[in-house]
């Protein structure tokens, strides 16, 4: 079972989060942290420790999920995932990147999931515009 | 297994995130008279689901024609309720309906949740479709409880 934590600059993984839950549900073991420039790094740090703890109590593996690639969410959770065997972090997260954690968290193992989460992640960018508009386009599926 | 639902986003988030993987569903079907002639829409609702999930497009006249297999899940979608009381008055059995989502237009003064307003010709419908046998609930979510919608109108 793998326990999810998103970090990201001011409350954009809390909405991201509350987002995430209108379509499939309140999940267990997943918890926001929001880094506003009102709480010192400090301050940051300890929470995410705290976070960590907690999660480490009911699951055996985490997932962080974080913004910009050398953002500050980074950085801090980097710190406490060189100690944690089974961890990952990944950066760029979006709707697309939390719903299949959400969704699979607790039946892939953890190595798949880490790599689907990149996988579904990358993948939902597109611009569709250009697939979808235009004349006689049949297109089939890209997801899946 | 056959999941009717009344969603007037028909396919979106819910729907491709929860209810298809959730119930493991292998066949949608849109039913819908102008979608089933309209290319472009067929084409965004196909690009948007799993590549391993058929989804069909049939008008509503054409939904008493479907056998559907015992061996296979299929979600049912319906915009409005006036295609699923249509569907009902030309044969398709119904038992259970879900209410996916009836958002707020004029004329839809009653309103429960966040996601049902309804009409007075709607909750007519609703009423019948109840006296058809059909049980009507409120469930945007599989995991959300199921509000019987016969209760509330």
């Amino acid at each position: 079972m793998t326990g999810i934590i998103i970090v990201t600059h001011g409350s954009f993984g809390a909405y991201l989060l509350e987002a995430c839950e209108h379509i499939v549900g309140y999940k267990e073991n997943v918890i926001s942290f929001s880094i506003i420039s009102k709480t010192g790094i400090d301050e940051a740090k300890q929470s995410i420790k705290k976070i960590t703890d907690e999660i480490l109590h009911k699951c055996d593996s985490i997932i962080y999920l974080v913004d910009i690639p050398g953002g500050t969410p980074m950085n801090i959770v980097l710190n406490f995932a060189k100690d944690i065997k089974k961890s990952a972090v990944i950066c760029g997260v979006n709707m697309s990147m939390l719903i299949v954690a959400m969704n699979l968290k607790d039946i892939m193992e953890f190595d798949a999931l880490v790599e689907k989460i990149v996988e579904d992640g990358k993948r939902s960018i597109s611009e569709v515009k250009s697939i979808l508009l235009t004349k006689d386009s049949d297109y089939g599926n890209i997801q899946g | 297994m056959v999941i009717f639902r009344v969603d007037d986003r028909l396919i979106h988030g819910q729907v491709v995130e929860n209810w298809i993987p959730t119930f493991g569903i292998s066949n949608v079907i849109v039913a819908n008279d102008l979608i089933s002639d309209d290319e472009l829409r067929k084409n965004i609702m196909k690009f948007s689901i799993p590549s391993n999930v058929k989804i069909d497009f049939l008008k509503i006249d054409d939904l008493k024609g479907i056998n559907f297999d015992e061996k296979k899940n299929y979600l049912v979608l319906f915009e409005n309720l006036w295609d699923v009381w249509r569907a009902v008055l030309e044969g398709v059995k119904i038992d259970e309906l879900n209410i996916g989502g009836i958002h707020y237009a004029k004329g839809r003064n009653f309103s429960f949740g966040k996601v049902m307003f309804l009409s007075d010709e709607e909750k007519e419908i609703l009423k019948k479709l109840s006296s058809y046998g059909v049980s009507v609930y409120l469930q945007p979510i599989p995991q959300e409880k199921k509000v019987k919608v016969v209760e509330i109108i």
